[in-house]
């Protein structure tokens, strides 16, 4: 359920900033569930809570991608974040080791080097397979 | 992906979290000291206060994370295993290599985590080796992944 209350923090239209930011999460979430499916992996959804000062309280999926190698865990993190307009939060499931890190920029969004933030892959099919192979296999 | 398993790794990867902020703002107060190193003497602070800021960070940090990782075993040791007792730490970690089936290159990583914690917080033991923050972090994270999903 998201907030009604207004947030400390609230950007302009803050319900409308929040309501197209969840829309668009579970618009990524279903496509990695997608994409995972079409490799034979399983998936299993979830949900959390996030609290931004800008835009307040509000759900958002969370996606376990069960493979071979391991699981892993697409977590949406935040609205407002510094150099970016949204991040999404990849790691190794259960130990929440990060493997690589989500970012919404003008261009879309793209997949982060872990070690160093610099943007790489965009959002892909093929780029979710290999980071989620790779990183796995680094395990 | 609901458990205390769950909500516990996610307190230590805040512990590292605000350690990344943190780093990230000393270096940037190390750019800013190295343009005008008078800029401390206002809150009657030294350049020595800002290097011991440093030099400790990773230490502080580490500890924290272990701090919430043994707060994490003890719960569970209680809640999931019906435990009274208060073991040490090492003797903690060793209860659950068994109980959870840890790896022993797990067990020994942690270890050596759990001892540099000890040489900060009590006999500032110079032997022993530190452990990055990032490094110790992950070795936390993994073994308490090994433990059963909630307790």
């Amino acid at each position: 359920m998201a907030d009604t209350m207004q947030p400390p923090k609230a950007v302009e239209n803050w319900q409308q900033v929040r309501d197209n930011w969840v829309a668009e999460l579970n618009r990524v979430i279903a496509e990695a569930e997608e994409w995972a499916h079409q490799r034979g992996w399983g998936t299993l959804r979830d949900d959390r809570t996030i609290r931004e000062n800008e835009i307040g309280s509000y759900r958002v999926p969370v996606l376990l991608i069960h493979t071979m190698k391991g699981r892993v865990l697409i977590t949406p993190e935040a609205r407002f974040v510094f150099g970016a307009d949204g991040l999404i939060d990849v790691s190794v499931y259960p130990s929440l080791d990060t493997l690589t890190r989500l970012v919404r920029t003008p261009d879309g969004w793209r997949f982060t080097d872990a070690a160093s933030g610099e943007l790489a892959d965009p959002w892909s099919a093929e780029s979710l397979a290999e980071t989620i192979t790779r990183g796995l296999e680094a395990q | 992906m609901k458990g205390r398993r769950h909500e516990r790794i996610e307190l230590i990867r805040a512990v590292e979290g605000e350690y990344r902020v943190v780093a990230l703002a000393l270096s940037m107060l190390r750019t800013r000291l190295s343009a005008d190193p008078a800029r401390l003497k206002p809150h009657r602070l030294s350049w020595g206060n800002f290097e011991r800021a440093m030099a400790n960070l990773g230490a502080t940090y580490v500890t924290r994370m272990f701090a919430e990782f043994e707060a994490g075993l003890r719960e569970a040791w209680a809640r999931k295993y019906r435990q009274t007792t208060e073991p040490r730490a090492a003797d903690l970690l060793s209860a659950f290599q068994s109980r959870c089936r840890i790896p022993q290159d797990l067990y020994d990583a942690v270890e050596d985590v759990r001892k540099y914690r000890n040489s900060i917080v009590h006999d500032q033991d110079e032997t022993v080796a530190a452990v990055p923050v990032d490094i110790a972090g992950r070795h936390l994270r993994t073994f308490l992944s090994r433990l059963p999903v909630t307790w």
